[in-house]
This record gives structure tokens, C-alpha cells and sequence, in this order.
């Protein structure tokens, strides 16, 4: 009799678990790769859509000998371990598959590891292998403020829970607009054309609203080793990010990760921004410039753009008009003055008032300037935008940088007051004004503090604000106010972010 | 014939100054008098007209009408400015939406203008039409 006992709560377990579990709607997206060779598809499934599978029934009875039901109703069905170590959320289920490979995320309800930001528990299946998964997501941060994830899994025994060896840090994470991206190396905060999904896929609020889940939201992660799954977004992407479009990049040679796997957390990873922008819609307008600046790029614009009240998409359709002409479409992002000049005619053109060959009382010969930036920077720029005298070095010290070429010690001053308040109090851009050019994402924060300072404070942006009129606040005159035109009228095409 | 060298003399040197101080107190107000294209954006006109009218045109176009002044005050457009030196000049436009723009005068010749867009780095180099 006590041998029954043991198979009669495993029953009585199982029981549970088909009774209590909500019937939830299925919300099915297909992911088409770019090269047609297998399909990806993500469903949110119940639990009681899983042990329907017999194959995976089978698993999940098997691994109930680690994991047990202790609590459980309508909004928040979960297994929790036999240890009490952690507990499972099986009120939403992910499940992701391709050709020959099969993963059904859960989340976990609070960390195992305090580190972790989330964490959620994956049941893989790759042909007839099944095995278990607790993924860590562990946010990063950069230049002290939040930016990335990391992740890392660690298997979990059938038999028994093993806590005991975290693997190393497998992928970089990086998330923008909801969908996640997975750096090819470490120590990157940012894709290097890895893969990229948009957890907006199969979810839409009705989901989430029946989940109970809150702010929850869902996707999956890319990689693959054996299935040459590409990992591209859906195409018919219904998640409030929107993101969507379709995006390139294949983590083939991805060892570790076998096989798309979703990502479930309590964590908002599509923030409720005003107004995003993605990668995709940002190549439309700068086809030329690099998918890791523009990945980058938009990964800024949503997390920062809001701060400085880019809330529709005029806003932001202006700003990438004017920063993408300042940058060459976007060509690089951090710029720095050149004031390095190797003819004395080119001096007295533009520094007529500080060079002459002939009044060398008033003013200096040009010929003793030439081919030193710093020299020229210290005189020209010396006791103005709150510079000290030339033998102070704040003219070079301070000259033009980021993407509007911040320039001079007062907007270096005011530019770190505001960045010291709003994120960083420890971030001093008078000691190291290098930082706007070597940081990308100083530069373009420098450049929407600009940009608000400058356009926003100054006039009401709508859908009939001219591109001349924000020209001549950035430029102070209409220069290249052809290329601007071109790049904003690419951006109202293309970005739609109300 | 003593005397005649130091007429001679003097009528060139009365001529060497006048030509020097034609040309050094030419004032930038007078300078500035023309139509002027940007060496970046040919598109990019402005002309100063001697009723203190700033006229701007793209591509053939007006597209703004100023009024200008030149001074030599601080502050201007609220930025604190050089003063005091022989060519410290700065343009300011104002139209009648309450817009305003002021320049440092980088330089200013017959033939070029150049200017630095107050409370920015930089320059706008523009040639005489």
C-alpha cells in the first residue's frame, strides 16, 4: 500500500493540474525565415494543452518527481519545487517550435538567484531529447543606466532539482522595442547581426489581459545550432511594441542555444513609451548606415526619447532629420569637430577677425596655426561659451562634439548638470568631454538635450512644423536643407509611432 | 627741389592713409550690404539690403524676411559675448513671429562672410554674389 501512495499523489497531482487550469485562447504566429528553411512558431499555451501531448505528458509526470503542485487558482496555476526553492508560473506558457525543435517556456515566480531580473524555467525538446532549463536574464547596466541583459541557463536534473552550477554567461542580451536581441560575443551591450525577435509575436493585451500576467510580456530568443532557425520577427506582429518588420541575422553558429525559446517576465520589457522605433523602420530611412548603429541607435531613441518629450512622431521624425544630416545618414553617431587646417587662405576665410597676413598687431599670422587643431581650437575659441583665456585649453578641451557638436564649456556644464540630475551623478563631462564622442550613447543623449533645449523649449512641433523652421534652430540657417528635407520626408514614410 | 620731395612725400603718404582708412573703417554695416550664398549650400541666399533687411532665400525661393542689426553689446540672444575688441561684431535678426538669431562675425571682407551661430560651435562661411 505505501508503494501506491507515492504513484497516487503524482496522480492526484496531475488531476490537479488538469482541472485547475484556465482554458486560455491560443494566439498563433508563424515566423517565416528568410531563406524558407524552417518555421518558427510561437503559441500561448495552458498547461493542460501540454500534457495532451502524450510525449510531453510523460515529461512533465516524470519531472513532477522534482517539481510538485502546492498552490494553485485561477490566476496563478504553478508547480512549485519539492524543496520549496522556487516555484514555477504555469499560468502562461510559450511554446515555440520549428521544424525539429520544440520549447515551452514558463516563468518562474521569483528568482533562484537574487542577481537575476527574471528568470524563466524552459522545457526543450530537440528530435526525442527532452531536457529542463532555468534561464537567468540578469540586467546590465551601462554608463549607469540600465541597457541590456545577460543570460545564462543551467540544466535541471529530471530527478532532482541542482542548483548548484550556474553555466557561464552564455549570450548578451539586448532589448529594444520588446524584441530581444542576442550579441554574437560577450562583452557587447549591443547585436552584431545576431538574431532578433519581437516578443509582441503571438501576444496582444486580450492575452494579457486573460494571463493575469500584468505587465507581463512574451517572446523568444533566437539561436540555433541544429535547426537553422533564423530566429526573424513575425510578420504579422500584433504586440503593442509594434515593432515588427522584418529583420536579419542568424545566431547559427550558436553552440549553446539549440533552439528558439521564448522569454516570459513580469519585467516591461516594451515599455509604454510615446513614441518608439525600431531597427527595421530606421533602416527604411537610413538604408546605408549599419544595422549595429541603427540597432543601437533605436535602442537609445526608445529609452531615452521620452525624457526629453519626444512624444509623437513629428518629434521624432524631426529629430532623426536633423542628427541623421549632422552624421552623414547616420554614418557613424559620436562626431568631433576638426579644427585642423593645413592652409593659412582657409584661416582667413573663416577666422577673419582673429588671422592676418598684414595687421599682426590685432591679430596673428595664420602659417603659425596651421596643422595643430589644438592651437587653433584654444585661440579661436578662447573666452567665449564660457571658455577660460587660450593657455585654460577649454577651446580644444571643449570643442564640438556628439551628434549636434556640442560645443564650448558652458554647454558641457549645463549638459552635465542635466545628465548628473537625470542619470548619473557620477558622469563628469568636464573632466572627460571625450565622453561625447567616444560614448554613443552620451553622444545622442547630448544631442536630444540639444535638441530640446534648442527646438522643443522653443517652438510647438506638429504635422505642419516645417523642416526649415527646426533647421534654423539647429544650424542657425537653412544649410543642407534639401538633405533634410529628403531625410524627414523618409521618416514620415516610415516612422509611425503615435 | 628739397621742397618738391617733401610735397611728393607728403601726397603719397596722405594718399597711403586715406587708402588705409578707406579700407580699415569700412564698417561691417556697409560690408555687409549684398547677396550672399553659402559656400556649404549654394541653395542657401541671404541678402542685406541697406533698410536693414535681411532677405533669405533656398532654392530661388524667399523663405524669411529679418529685420538685422549689428552691434557690439552683451549679451546677445542671451549669451554672453566678446566685446571691446576693434572687430568684436554680432548680427542679430528678429522678424515680427518673435524669432531671433544672432551671430558672432567671424569675419566679414568684401568678398566673404562668415559667421558662428551663437550658443553653438562652427561656422556659416558665405561668399559675395
Amino acid at each position: 500500500m505505501k508503494k501506491i501512495i507515492p504513484y497516487l499523489l503524482i496522480l492526484a497531482v496531475i488531476t490537479l493540474l488538469l482541472t485547475n487550469c484556465e482554458k486560455e485562447e491560443f494566439n498563433e504566429s508563424t515566423v517565416n525565415n528568410q531563406q524558407e528553411r524552417s518555421k518558427v512558431n510561437i503559441k500561448r499555451v495552458d498547461l493542460a494543452y501540454l500534457q495532451q501531448k502524450e510525449k510531453l505528458n510523460k515529461k512533465i509526470q516524470k519531472i513532477v518527481n522534482a517539481l510538485d503542485v502546492t498552490k494553485k487558482n485561477n490566476q496563478k496555476s504553478s508547480i512549485t519545487t519539492n524543496d520549496g526553492s522556487f516555484t514555477i508560473l504555469t499560468n502562461e506558457i510559450l511554446e515555440v517550435t520549428t521544424d525539429s525543435t520544440e520549447t515551452y517556456t514558463f516563468r518562474i515566480e521569483t528568482p533562484t538567484d537574487g542577481a537575476s531580473s527574471f528568470e524563466n524555467f524552459v522545457i526543450e525538446k530537440i528530435k526525442d531529447d527532452y531536457s529542463y532549463w532555468i534561464y537567468r536574464f540578469i540586467e546590465l547596466t551601462e554608463d549607469g543606466v540600465d541597457y541590456s541583459y545577460s543570460v545564462n541557463r543551467q540544466p535541471v536534473d529530471e530527478n532532482q532539482i541542482n542548483l548548484g552550477d550556474f553555466s557561464n554567461i552564455l549570450k548578451w542580451l539586448y532589448i529594444s522595442e520588446g524584441c530581444i536581441y542576442y550579441a554574437n560575443s560577450t562583452g557587447m551591450a549591443y547585436i552584431d547581426g545576431a538574431s532578433v525577435v519581437c516578443p509582441g509575436s503571438g501576444y496582444d493585451d486580450e492575452d494579457n489581459d486573460q494571463s493575469g500576467g500584468g505587465t507581463t510580456s512574451g517572446g523568444y530568443t533566437g539561436g540555433n545550432g541544429e535547426t537553422d532557425n533564423t530566429g526573424n520577427p513575425p510578420n504579422n506582429n500584433s504586440g503593442s511594441g509594434g515593432g515588427g518588420g522584418s529583420s536579419s541575422g542568424t545566431d547559427t553558429s550558436d553552440p549553446i542555444l539549440n533552439s528558439p525559446v521564448g522569454v516570459l517576465t513580469d519585467i516591461d520589457l516594451e515599455e509604454d513609451l510615446p513614441c518608439k522605433t525600431s531597427k527595421e523602420y530606421l533602416k527604411k530611412v537610413f538604408p546605408d548606415a549599419s544595422d549595429e548603429i541603427l540597432t543601437k541607435l533605436a535602442g537609445i531613441l526608445n529609452k531615452f526619447g521620452k525624457d526629453f518629450g519626444i512624444d509623437n512622431k513629428e518629434k521624432l521624425q524631426h529629430f532623426l532629420a536633423q542628427a541623421g544630416h549632422e552624421t552623414g545618414d547616420f554614418d557613424f553617431i559620436a562626431g568631433e569637430e576638426s579644427l585642423y587646417y593645413t592652409s593659412s587662405t582657409r584661416l582667413l576665410t573663416i577666422y577673419g577677425k582673429y588671422f592676418s597676413n598684414t595687421d599682426t598687431i590685432n591679430k596673428r599670422k595664420p602659417d603659425n596655426y596651421l596643422r595643430n587643431s589644438s592651437k587653433v581650437a584654444d585661440y579661436v575659441y578662447c573666452c567665449r561659451m564660457g571658455n577660460g583665456d587660450e593657455a585654460s585649453g577649454d577651446g580644444y578641451k571643449y570643442r564640438g562634439r556628439g551628434v549636434f557638436q556640442l560645443t564650448g564649456k558652458n554647454n558641457y556644464t549645463n549638459f552635465k548638470t542635466f545628465y548628473n540630475e537625470k542619470y548619473d551623478p557620477d558622469r563628469d563631462f568636464i573632466t572627460d568631454p571625450g565622453l561625447l564622442k567616444t560614448n554613443d550613447t552620451v553622444a545622442v543623449i547630448s544631442a536630444l538635450w540639444f535638441y530640446k533645449k534648442n527646438v522643443l523649449d522653443k517652438i510647438t512641433i506638429d504635422s505642419i512644423t516645417s523642416v526649415k523652421k527646426i533647421t534654423k534652430k539647429i544650424n542657425g540657417g537653412t544649410n543642407g536643407l534639401k538633405d533634410r528635407k529628403k531625410i524627414f520626408n523618409k521618416a514620415k514614410d516610415s516612422i509611425n509611432c503615435n | 627741389m628739397k621742397t618738391n620731395n617733401i610735397r611728393i612725400f607728403t601726397l603719397i603718404a596722405i594718399a597711403i592713409i586715406t587708402s588705409l582708412l578707406t579700407f580699415s573703417f569700412t564698417t561691417p554695416n556697409e560690408k555687409i550690404i549684398g547677396i550672399w550664398v553659402s559656400e556649404k549650400d549654394s541653395d542657401n541666399k541671404w541678402e542685406f539690403t541697406t533698410n536693414n533687411k535681411c532677405y533669405q532665400y533656398y532654392e530661388g525661393e524667399e523663405t524669411d524676411i529679418y529685420s538685422y542689426n549689428i552691434l557690439t553689446t552683451s549679451p546677445q540672444c542671451g549669451y554672453q559675448v566678446k566685446t571691446g575688441g576693434s572687430e568684436d561684431f554680432y548680427l542679430r535678426l528678429t522678424n515680427t513671429q518673435g524669432d531671433e538669431y544672432c551671430y558672432e562675425i567671424l569675419g566679414i571682407s568684401d568678398d566673404v562672410l562668415s559667421l558662428n551661430y551663437l550658443g553653438t560651435g562652427g561656422y556659416m562661411v558665405f561668399n559675395k554674389q
